[in-house]
């Protein structure tokens, strides 16, 4: 098995045949009031057998699709061998948060719509996903089986500053330490992790492996200083005077926006971005052992149909409110992942779509009593290509509620751009930055993740994470930047998809 | 008796030898003012409010400790009189930290403060748990007292809350001896009594001891007869007055002692005595624990069946289905119900009925506590299920232990707590109880008492009886259909059932707290209702923990060390915290976000001053709520587990010309930054220092260093001018003074009061706003204001923003609305304070 050389008919057929292995999930009437992660894995069985569906292709198109550009046929191949372990080194190899990356990756428009098996008629896709997360479980589980301890690298004396800890700031960090710089991470909040501590659930993403990925890196020699504001505590500039050879900025698109229409300062009105911080980062769910105190409702509209709606909209139903969700195009428009909207309504979230908020209503405390709603109907294509969602006149209806979570997506925080004169950014906000390499407008500043792109998924910030630390380690050691010659093209096309599709 | 006659305000009456005349005039509907008289006590005279006129008698006695005589002629209402008792209430109101009741905007305060600030310290009325129902404070308005010719005092004395469930403020007695007389006369012996002499005398325990080294029972009768906010149960402290009052039993041991229910929006809040008389008290668990199982952050209160996953919550009605469909496999000897006797006896007689007549079963058992342990008995129904005999059990708590429910098929629980067992249950139901139930209870008497529903339990939730009578129900059986509690109880009557009288606990929890109840339904009360651990045998090992965890510095290594902490004022503290990256690059008006531990909410804190060269931030810390305690509990030495800054966009600092900058409470220090930074810029600075008293006053002469006047203004007028800060405003316009820049930090109220002013004068106002905050960097957006047409965001766009275009309003509706959370969330556990640490007002600075 797994041998190099091309496979014969009959076995290509009997892979082909295997047919795509179920993850068993947590019953959804259970799981809506906890916080305990959905999906449960797959056993070492089910992960074997799936791995044998690989038909090891070879011009694998897989890779392709891989923003951080993962060598998935290999590490399948080990999987099918029995190889855990060795399979989640290799994953390791170009991936820092593999256990995050198998979870909230959505597979379905990356690696596995490129998978051959899937094209074929009748016939599903490698699940990519649920192998690499099988693999980096295994790993994170079975500690105790010795791994031999990664060589250092020889100090290179160079040193790289990063800002935020999130997706973005973690891969840059994972493959720099490897080739043997100085790494000092500075997060302005009081864990590590960014999004995937304080946006993504427990439910989708358990904390305790965002904290061991980060871990990893820090026994690898990543430096993480927490509670630290680049911008107020220190410019990009100082950090620069201050010895460091480059500056890597990966501060995430943090800014909630919000509908602009009357009502939205009511007690009750919270941004995805509040709702999902109170939850996740500060625990509210422990609360009172945990002392920020939670969102609790009777009923919880949210407002808008990106994978960050769906989180708010479950945790709603775990803070033991009704959940509700209204979004103003048809189900087809929402840009959350499949599997997301799915988990939601069998959970028991209520979607209304084509219906937009239009005011919301508060009592004599200033408290939120209901929203008042109009419905829908689609009309010519816009910019994004989506047909542009038109009201129905006289169709105004009033849903009483007591609380409204608007998660509209969000803006680029403007802290460093700020501070940072000779910065450029965009129309956006967002930073200008060339695509290929990450460089921004500043010499020696390079940046990725949200903070270029706008709002969008978090294996797209790694991917840009990538391309920077390429980009950082040649110009620390070379004092240049050159652009990659043979993957131009791929690079652009996958540009343009990561801003059509947001998280 | 003889009857004996006297006129009282022109009006005869009648009364018997021996009463007083206070009495007199209370039986004839004659009301005379008191605080130190109480029905359940003697006469005492300590208050004096309660004097009159009588002919023929010098001077003017105290109605109270006056007896009647055939022929007096009575006058409580004269001119002298009424003014002679608004002196005696001045002269007590000064000595009781209340100089709200001669501010002048204290109406409107009220009406933005509809409850009052949760503080440590009750500096003011305005910070007293107790101000809606205080009985001075009831007095002081019916003799519209809104002047002092005295200064208000504050005494400082250390506040108590080192026992488990009192917090004791004696700034705020006002000796009237209540307390110490009902525990005299309740107990016998007095735990607490007057101590100290002249102005010096106060209440206390002999030699300072704590409560739990004297003999105090913790019966709460002192909380329950207290005029004032001086004593309080922690747990109901901030919930406010109660709505509605009812009498209920507290089953939670064979005495089953009447208690009285203080009930808000169908929730208790406390539970006191019906009668203050010996035979009538009751223990600590009776007075303090109840509320505290009852609102347990741990209680059930949803019911769980069991699918192949796990238990998933599920509705009342899937619950009984599912657990009929499973007991109806199980009817006779291989079933057994556990009951238990903290239950009423329709709950026992109906529990035991159901095991007999629905599953035909005779293993029907009782777990009852003994001491430290759960007895059930007869034992022959745990010898079933040890052998097999058993296969599907009822129970009612955590009990039996797990080994014997590995063996079990089936495991139905109606409970109030998880356990371990739910493990293997098929059904958990959640049980209302105690004061939720109606019924009756036979106590160690042998008397039937009566409990009436009087609080409401969670929705959807309901008594053990009425599980198994549905249960039945579902099991086609007929006899389980009651219309009422009574119609069980007629049935119980009827049946004619010997009823085992259960033993009284020897020795009795009234009298001692070693002996007080340690079970309910199997659960130990300690481990729900943390406090009691004090009581608990295995007390010494848990007294060291009882120091909260917060208090603990955990890591070392850990850079943002207190380098100096102190209580500047009452309530008010200054902590200096070393971190050098902050300090080197704050500007005035900027703030830091702190978590004191890692459970901690990030809370914003003005920065007040800082030292580049120290490299340390000092704030000034008001004690409001859970986290600001937390900060006012730390001691230097420790470090905080987060501080992150400088956040916030600075104050302009350029030449404005003449600059004033107002601040009250923890915004005196918040000024000071900007006053001297606008001082160095060749600006005529003017500062306004705003407090409620005198006592409250601080930093006067760090700002008058800074600044080039400095207006100090209280609100009752005891130093410097009289009124507020927006007085002192529209006094320095009235001086011609043209302001062309104004700074204002305080509290909300305050803010809006300067700027109704400044906005009249259009002098351009900018105040710090103090919204709740998350990550205070811009993420979140829970800091929203609205400034004008725009929202802002307070951590970014501010926290100064124009003043005259702040929507104040909606911006306290913000403010308040984790209201009801945030009392839920204060801790219930003791707070030992380090004795170096002690208040005084030697450290005046």
């Amino acid at each position: 098995m797994g041998k190099k050389e091309r496979m014969d008919k009959e076995e290509r057929k009997r892979r082909m045949n295997i047919p795509r292995q179920k993850m068993p999930e947590q019953d959804p009437r259970r799981r809506k009031y906890n916080s305990e992660e959905v999906p449960y894995g797959f056993s070492e069985e089910t992960a074997m057998q799936e791995a044998q569906r690989c038909i090891k292709c070879e011009k694998p198109l897989c890779i392709e699709g891989c923003p951080v550009n993962i060598n998935i046929p290999e590490f399948i191949d080990l999987i099918e061998q029995g190889k855990f372990i060795e399979a989640a080194w290799k994953l390791n190899e170009q991936n820092a948060l593999p256990a995050v990356t198998g979870r909230v990756c959505p597979q379905e428009t990356q690696c596995e719509i490129k998978c051959v098996l899937g094209k074929m008629k009748g016939k599903e896709p490698v699940a990519i996903g649920r192998l690499e997360r099988f693999a980096a479980d295994y790993e994170r589980r079975h500690k105790s089986i010795q791994t031999p301890a990664p060589e250092k690298p020889e100090p290179s004396g160079k040193k790289v500053a990063i800002i935020g800890a999130g997706p973005a700031g973690l891969t840059v960090a994972g493959d720099l330490i490897k080739l043997g710089h100085e790494i000092v991470i500075y997060e302005a909040l009081h864990e590590p992790g960014g999004v995937l501590v304080y946006g993504i659930p427990e439910f989708r993403l358990p904390k305790e492996i965002v904290k061991y990925e980060v871990s990893n890196l820090e026994k690898m020699g990543v430096k993480i200083i927490l509670d630290y504001v680049v911008g107020k505590s220190r410019s990009i500039d100082e950090l620069l005077n201050s010895g460091y050879d480059a500056v890597f900025i990966g501060t995430g698109a943090g800014l909630p926006m919000f509908m602009n229409i009357p009502g939205e300062n009511l007690v009750g009105v919270y941004s995805a971005n509040e709702y999902l911080t109170r939850a996740n980062l500060m625990k509210a769910y422990l609360f009172p052992t945990y002392a920020t105190a939670p969102i609790q409702s009777k009923k919880v509209i949210t407002v808008g149909g990106g994978n960050v709606a769906m989180d708010s909209a479950r945790t709603a139903l775990r803070l033991g409110a009704e959940s509700v969700i209204v979004y103003r195009r048809s189900r087809q428009e929402m840009p959350a992942r499949i599997e997301e909207i799915h988990h939601a309504e069998e959970e028991g979230v209520e979607m209304n779509i084509l219906t937009n908020p239009v005011r919301i209503f508060g009592d004599d405390h200033g408290r939120v009593c209901g929203v008042e709603c109009i419905r829908m109907e689609l009309g010519e294509p816009d910019d994004s290509g989506r047909r542009r969602p038109v009201p129905v006149k006289g169709s105004e209806f009033t849903i009483e509620c007591d609380t409204v979570v608007p998660s509209l997506g969000n803006k680029p925080n403007p802290l460093i751009a700020m501070t940072t004169p000779d910065l450029k950014t965009t129309r956006w906000g967002t930073l200008a930055c060339d695509e290929e390499t990450m460089e921004t407008s500043k010499k020696g500043v390079f940046a990725g993740g949200d903070i270029v792109t706008g709002a969008a998924t978090v294996i797209s910030a790694m991917g840009a994470g990538k391309i920077a630390a390429v980009s950082i380690h040649e110009y620390i050691t070379t004092g240049k930047v050159t652009k990659p010659k043979k993957e131009e093209k791929k690079q652009k096309k996958r540009r343009k998809k990561k801003k059509d599709k947001t998280e | 008796m003889s009857e004996i006659k006297l006129t009282i305000d022109g009006q005869e009456v009648t009364a018997n030898n021996g009463d007083t005349v206070l009495e007199a005039a209370q039986n004839s509907g004659i009301r005379i003012p008191t605080i130190c008289a109480h029905p359940a006590l003697e006469p005492y005279g300590a208050c004096r409010l309660c004097v009159v006129q009588i002919e023929g008698i010098r001077g003017n006695p105290t109605s109270c400790t006056t007896p009647v005589q055939n022929g007096m002629i009575v006058d409580t209402k004269s001119e002298d009189i009424v003014e002679l008792r608004r002196e005696i209430l001045k002269l007590m109101l000064s000595g009781h930290t209340s100089p709200c009741f001669a501010c002048s905007d204290r109406t409107l305060c009220e009406k933005y403060r509809p409850s009052p600030t949760k503080s440590g310290k009750a500096s003011r009325c305005t910070f007293c748990s107790f101000r809606d129902s205080c009985e001075l404070r009831k007095l002081a308005d019916e003799f519209e007292i809104n002047e002092f010719d005295l200064p208000v005092i504050y005494q400082n004395i250390e506040i108590e809350h080192n026992d488990p469930f009192m917090d004791r403020d004696y700034n705020l007695c006002i000796l009237c001896g209540r307390c110490s007389r009902i525990c005299k006369k309740i107990h016998g012996r007095g735990a607490i009594d007057f101590i100290n002499r002249g102005k010096n005398a106060r209440i206390g325990t002999s030699f300072h001891k704590k409560h739990t080294e004297t003999d105090c029972n913790f019966c709460g009768a002192c909380i329950d007869i207290c005029p004032t906010g001086s004593l309080s149960d922690r747990f109901a402290k901030w919930q406010g007055a109660p709505d509605k009052y009812d009498k209920s039993i507290c089953i939670l041991c064979s005495l089953g002692c009447s208690i009285d229910l203080k009930i808000k929006n169908g929730k208790m809040i406390e539970s006191g005595v019906v009668d203050f008389t010996p035979e009538n008290r009751i223990c600590a668990v009776g007075r303090f624990a109840i509320q505290q199982l009852l609102y347990n952050p741990l209680r059930l209160d949803f019911h769980q069946v069991r699918v192949e996953d796990g238990l998933i919550k599920d509705s009342y009605e899937n619950a009984i289905d599912k657990a009929a469909e499973e007991l109806i496999k199980y009817q006779g000897d291989q079933f057994a119900l556990i009951a238990h006797t903290a239950a009423t006896r329709e709950e026992i007689y109906l529990l035991g009925k159901f095991a007999k007549t629905v599953m035909k079963s005779d293993n029907f058992a009782i777990a009852k506590p003994d001491k430290d342990k759960i007895i059930i008995e007869p034992s022959s129904v745990l010898e079933k299920i040890k052998n097999g005999t058993v296969k599907a059990v009822f129970t009612t708590g955590n009990y039996p232990d797990s080994t014997l429910i590995e063996k079990l098929e089936t495991l139905i629980i109606a409970d109030m707590f998880p356990s371990e067992n739910e493990k293997s249950a098929k059904v958990v139901f959640a049980s209302a109880v105690l004061v939720e139930v109606e019924g009756t209870f036979l106590n160690a008497k042998g008397e039937i008492e009566s409990l009436s529903a009087a609080v409401t339990p969670p929705k959807n939730v309901y008594p053990d009886w009425k599980i198994v009578c549905d249960i039945a129900g579902k099991m086609g059986a007929s006899e389980f259909a009651y219309s009422s509690i009574v119609d069980i109880g007629k049935e119980i009557n009827q049946e004619g059932i010997q009823e085992e009288i259960p033993t009284a606990p020897v020795p009795s929890p009234i009298n001692d707290v070693n002996a007080l109840p340690k079970y309910y339904r199997g659960h130990k009360l300690a481990g729900v209702v943390s406090a009691l651990s004090i009581f608990s045998p295995e007390a010494q090992a848990v007294k060291a923990d009882i120091i909260p965890e917060e208090l603990k510095s955990t890591v070392e290594e850990k850079p943002f060390e207190i380098v100096e902490k102190k209580e500047i004022v009452p309530n008010t503290y200054m902590v200096s915290v070393y971190a050098p990256t902050i300090a080197e690059k704050c500007q005035p008006g900027q703030f830091v976000i702190a978590m004191v531990n890692e459970k901690s909410e990030r809370i914003p804190y003005t920065i007040s001053d800082f030292d580049r060269e120290k490299g340390t931030i000092t704030m000034i810390i008001l004690e409001v709520g859970r986290s600001s305690r937390e900060m006012a509990n730390t001691r230097i030495g420790q470090h905080l587990a987060h501080f992150v800054g400088p956040l916030g966009k600075p104050v302009e600092i350029k030449k404005y010309g003449t600059v004033l900058c107002a601040g009250g409470c923890y915004g005196v220090g918040a000024i000071l930054p900007i006053a001297r930074a606008m001082k160095e810029a060749g600006n005529k600075v003017i500062c306004i220092e705003e407090a409620s008293s005198h006592y409250l006053l601080h930093w006067e002469k760090r700002l008058a260093d800074n600044c080039d006047e400095l207006v100090i203004i209280t609100k009752d007028g005891s130093a410097g001018l009289k009124g507020g800060a927006q007085d002192a405003i529209t006094m320095l316009a009235k001086k011609e003074e043209k302001i062309d820049q104004a700074y204002i930090i305080g509290c909300t109220f305050m803010m809006m009061l300067c700027c109704e002013v400044t906005k009249k004068l259009e002098i351009p106002t900018q105040t710090a706003m103090n919204p709740i905050m998350l990550d205070g960097t811009g993420m979140c957006g829970a800091c929203r204001v609205s400034e004008g047409e725009k929202t802002k965001f307070a951590c970014v766009d501010g926290p100064f923003l124009d003043g005259l275009q702040i929507d104040w309003i909606e911006l306290m509706q913000r403010q308040a609305a984790f209201k009801i959370e945030e009392i839920e969330g204060l801790p219930q556990v003791p707070i030992e304070k380090s004795p170096e640490e002690h208040f005084c007002a030697c450290s005046h600075t």
